[in-house]
């Protein structure tokens, strides 16, 4: 506690670094099949034990990790500007309809479209497309009544449940695919490879960039419309484009991974606890947690048939990481409030 | 004479199609306290607000040093005039620093604002407010009067030469509420800033003000010093109460006690 807050800052951003390299590390190594340290240092310098410990590696573990750390970093950036904008601790980033909007379309797609194996990389851009039409009307049917942060909050909440109520329907008509679109529901790292990386990798820069850039105008928001205004700060204008910014974030992880659920709420909510709310350290560390526990989540997932004797999970079926996200994560969430509940009574 | 530091010229403001404030104009001096006083929704607060540009003017100006305020750019307001709102955020998870480092945004902008703020503006108002060993501290573990000097630390923080409080005692015990007008007192003596601010407490207005404006249905009523303009009289037509004014022996000061209401 005697340390300034930049201390803190440098302390936790180098440990949480190496924490997620480790991580990281451990999700490549084990899973369905598992390394040895020396067969994975072999592999990684191309002269493997076997030929097709390099293909394990190369073609399925570490674009898949790369994805995990990435959508993780997206959805906690997102859920802690949605958190200082809206000025909700419990904001989260489906908030503004991304969630519902995406996986809305990536059935309709997986549904109505024939699937054509070498189409599969416009999924992703249809869910994006998807998430930031709906961000855009709830945007527009606020901007119509008068815009608050609650009203914007309620807006997407209401339209969320429209759009999910539609994704039911599709489900009802098409029960063939329920399994593949389940797995979207739930959001999932099965199977992500170098496509998805690519598809992936333009918007997460140029968002994380901007989101990043944009701690100055998040902390003035945060102090509320008036203290903003007065700073002169354009709050209208400024509510907006971090709104669509945060929308974007969200749509690029969801359309990649599908709706993982949670992570968006809990990193933004740990970091805030060690580094508290000021966004130029709030959003990194944000970000970083959140990558964390997304690699954690999978490297779980992807472990559990193996340890779990469960005659019902065939071998060929992986628990998806959005199940785990909300396994471990609904529990510490709860766990999570009732600290923060008894600390308000104490002060 | 003083300078006139701000004009209102035939303000008109309404809120939600109700019109709140009718056709006034007026003026504030530099270097001088003036009080707004009023009953509740006399349009105190709203006039305020439309000084600061926080809420749009119907029709009308104000002008702040001669230029007119709602042609400028905001963030020029800002390099002028600070206000300080009525209510805040109290679960703010920030410390003193961060909060007061805020008050720079009108000078630097949104990007320079990542990097880590320290004007001797910040090391001063921390100062004047008495923060300097509480700058650490996280915004909601302080108490209502140091967290209500925290945000008056970032609005000084901004280094205007104008300052605007709406209701700045409402929630401070009476102790808390002396000492910060008497800082308020201070900032107008010491550093020379013109300040305008809504208060309730007419004893307040009596002892700390140079100039009072009160505002009776939408308009002005009367403008002035206060030991002339506050009187038996003026209450009674204002706020419809009895009340007896005097100078008190111990303080030397104006006191006005109410003791009943109005039967007209």
């Amino acid at each position: 506690m005697t340390f300034s807050k930049e201390k803190r800052f440098d302390f936790l951003l180098c440990s949480l670094l190496l924490i997620t390299v480790v991580v990281m590390l451990i999700n490549i190594m084990t899973g369905k099949f598992s390394f040895t340290l020396v067969e994975l240092y072999l592999a990684l310098i191309g002269e493997p034990v076997y030929p097709f410990h390099e293909q394990i590696l190369w073609k399925l573990r570490i674009p898949r990790v790369i994805v995990a750390a990435l959508a993780g970093a997206m959805l906690g950036l997102a859920g802690s500007i949605l958190q200082s904008v809206t000025r909700n601790p419990l904001a989260e980033p489906g908030i503004m309809g991304v969630t519902a909007g995406s996986v809305f379309f990536a059935v309709a797609w997986i549904t109505f479209v024939p699937q054509i194996s070498n189409l599969n990389f416009l999924l992703p851009l249809v869910a994006s497309l998807g998430g930031i039409l709906v961000t855009l009307c709830v945007l527009y049917i606020s901007s119509k009544a008068r815009q608050n942060h609650v009203q914007i909050a309620l807006v997407g909440v209401l339209l969320s449940s429209i759009i999910q109520a539609c994704t039911s329907f599709i489900l009802l008509g098409n029960q063939k695919a329920i399994g593949s679109i389940l797995l979207w529901i739930i959001g999932s790292l099965n199977g992500r490879a170098w496509i998805h990386l690519q598809a992936l990798l333009p918007l997460a820069t140029v968002t994380i960039i901007l989101g990043l850039l944009s701690a100055g105008l998040a902390n003035g928001l945060r102090l509320g419309d008036a203290q903003a205004k007065v700073l002169g700060i354009d709050v209208k204008k400024a509510r907006f484009c971090l709104l669509l910014l945060a929308s974007l974030l969200t749509a690029g992880a969801v359309s990649t991974i599908g709706a993982i659920s949670f992570i968006g709420l809990i990193g933004p909510h740990l970091a805030k606890q060690l580094i508290g709310e000021d966004a130029r350290r709030f959003f990194p560390i944000s970000m970083l947690l959140s990558a964390l526990l997304l690699v954690t989540s999978d490297a779980i997932a992807q472990n559990l048939i193996i340890y779990l004797p469960f005659d019902f999970f065939s071998s060929e079926s992986q628990v998806p990481a959005g199940a785990i996200t909300a396994l471990l994560g609904a529990p510490f969430f709860i766990y999570l409030l009732k600290g923060t509940s008894r600390k308000e009574i104490r002060s | 004479m003083t300078d006139v530091k701000i004009e209102i010229e035939q303000l008109w403001v309404s809120l939600s199609g109700k019109i709140i404030i009718e056709d006034i104009s007026s003026y504030i001096q530099e270097g001088k306290i003036t009080v707004l006083l009023g009953v509740n929704g006399s349009g105190k607060s709203t006039l305020l607000k439309a000084i600061s540009n926080l809420i749009p003017a119907k029709s009308g100006h104000v002008y702040l040093d001669g230029k007119a305020i709602f042609t400028m750019p905001t963030r020029n307001v800002a390099k002028k005039l600070a206000m300080l709102p009525q209510t805040h955020d109290s679960s703010l998870n920030l410390t003193v620093y961060e909060l007061v480092e805020q008050g720079r945004f009108p000078h630097v902008g949104a990007l320079k604002m990542l990097k880590k703020q320290d004007h001797q503006a910040i090391q001063h108002a921390l100062e004047l407010t008495n923060l300097t060993h509480f700058k650490e501290r996280s915004m909601d573990e302080l108490s209502g009067g140091e967290r209500q000097r925290a945000w008056l630390a970032l609005a000084l923080a901004q280094s205007t030469d104008v300052l605007l409080l709406d209701e700045p005692t409402t929630f401070l015990d009476v102790y808390h509420q002396i000492v910060l007008l008497d800082l308020i007192k201070r900032l107008n003596h010491k550093e020379g800033k013109t300040i305008i601010m809504v208060l309730h407490d007419i004893n307040h207005a009596l002892k700390y003000a140079d100039d009072v404006i009160i505002i009776k249905d939408r308009q002005v009523y009367q403008k002035g010093n206060p030991k002339k303009v506050l009187n038996e009289r003026t209450l009674k037509e204002v706020y419809g109460i009895k009340a007896s004014l005097f100078e008190d022996k111990v303080s030397k000061d104006w006191v006005c006690v109410p003791y009943g209401i109005s039967d007209h």
